[in-house]
């Protein structure tokens, strides 16, 4: 059964720490709640007796610097695509960020970050930026490279005394496309497969960086890097078949068999999206 | 634990267990049963309320985390014996078969609309895709909600 004991609104990042200290495993951060609700109903959170809301801390923020955007953990999903909608360099973070409206109207950038858990869709988007994250713990503050924080489904490189504060994302050059999609049975439910692709184009359409990024096709969400080797140094052309990029994309990923679709399945539909992406790049 | 929360403008100060949903305590603590509980782990949208003016799941919400906002049930909507217009534009196109979504897809317009009336097809196509009617009433309600935001009532 999940049985709290304690439901504290921290007030600085001090006590947060002080409180999972004093806890040791028992004690998670909580930040708009919508998973916790579906993990607890699960039974995968019985040890957890404390939870720690962020909300005092004034984590809720999109800040631009020169050459950096920073979110910060309880940026909810609404706020960051309200941000971004209408900007093609940050089309993949926009839409990643679209879900349905109550969740997206709770449910934050670092709560979607921190569980490891595959399907989530923003993990994909930031993946394809190439993103870093603030993290405090007991010895003070650390970056993490994105890239390598997610180890096996539901473990990170998160230490257990350690909490997301913030995400960094370099801030696109000009000529990047950036683009997230995602396909779903139904509106409530996950994806089968979602990608984020985010490429830099020069005066000629050619490609000169890409990152691909796909989610629920493995135990981890994951960036294709063979594919991004292929995808560069090509010009970027409407209705043009990318043939080696998706089969390196095919060749990367490790779907699983489940009641909503068969490993099969979702590989043809990796397949579909990432030839649509690549399509709509131009 | 004891926390004092602000519904429908009214406070209600209130004893509540530290993982309590917040369609729970509304239902059972406060007894507004306006607030369905369909799936119970977000889902559905039956239990869809209004805090701080946007719409969110009261079954993935905590009740603690929600202290010291502006929290608004299908029961806030009318004010003195009059429903509200969106109300009443449900019950004017017949948006409704077993009524059981009913108070959830209104919430959701109500904070997603935010007073506008300016709304297409398929924005609010956007707004109710968190929300399931099983009576797959769903052509009624998005003309309800046009009527809505053309003022008026098909009487």
């Amino acid at each position: 059964m999940f049985e709290l004991d304690e439901y504290v609104k921290a007030n600085s990042i001090d006590e947060v720490i002080s409180i999972m200290k004093e806890n040791k495993g028992a004690a998670k951060i909580v930040s708009g709640g919508t998973l916790i609700h579906e993990l607890a109903g699960r039974g995968m959170l019985d040890n957890v007796k404390v939870l720690i809301d962020l909300q005092r801390l004034g984590l809720n923020y999109v800040k631009e610097e020169d050459d950096l955007i920073r979110i910060g953990a309880m940026t909810t999903h609404s706020k960051i695509h309200e941000h971004y909608k209408d900007e093609p360099r940050y089309g993949a973070l926009a839409e990643a960020a679209n879900l349905i409206p109550q969740i997206r109207n709770a449910a934050t950038i670092g709560g979607c970050v921190c569980p490891g858990i595959p399907w989530l869709e923003l993990p994909v988007a930031l993946l394809s930026y190439d993103s870093k994250l603030v993290v405090q713990g007991t010895e003070g503050e650390r970056l993490i490279n994105l890239n390598e924080f997610y180890l096996d489904y539901l473990y990170t490189t998160l230490q257990p005394m350690e909490f997301l504060t913030e995400i960094r994302i370099p801030k696109p050059v000009d000529g990047t496309i950036s683009k997230h999609i995602s396909h779903r049975i139904t509106t409530v439910g996950v994806p089968i497969v979602s990608v984020a692709v985010t490429v830099v184009k020069d005066a000629k359409n050619m490609c000169t960086d890409a990152r691909i990024a796909i989610g629920s096709a493995g135990r981890v969400v994951m960036r294709a890097e063979k594919a991004e080797e292929r995808l560069k140094g090509k010009v970027l052309e409407p209705k043009q078949l990318f043939d080696d990029v998706v089969e390196a994309v095919l060749s990367k990923i490790k779907p699983i068999n489940d009641m909503l679709a068969t490993e099969t399945y979702r590989k043809h539909i990796c397949k579909i999206l990432v030839q649509k992406v690549l399509e709509e790049l131009e | 634990m004891k926390i004092t929360l602000n519904v429908n403008d009214e406070i209600h100060k209130i004893d509540i267990r530290p993982q309590d949903n917040l369609a729970d305590v509304l239902r059972e603590e406060l007894n507004l049963k306006g607030t369905k509980r369909g799936c119970d782990y977000g889902g559905c949208g039956a239990c869809t309320v209004v805090v701080d003016g946007k719409s969110v799941y009261g079954c993935a919400t905590f009740a603690a985390s929600a202290e010291g906002k502006k929290i608004i049930t299908i029961e806030g909507l009318s004010k003195n014996g009059e429903l509200h217009p969106l109300q009443r534009a449900f019950l004017d196109n017949g948006a409704y078969q077993c009524g059981f979504c009913t108070p959830g897809m209104i919430m959701t317009l109500y904070g997603s609309l935010n007073g506008r009336k300016d709304t297409s097809e398929n924005q609010i196509k956007d707004a109710i895709r968190g929300n399931i009617c099983r009576c797959t009433g769903y052509v009624k309600i998005i003309e309800a909600v046009l009527d809505y935001s053309k003022g008026g009532s098909r009487r």
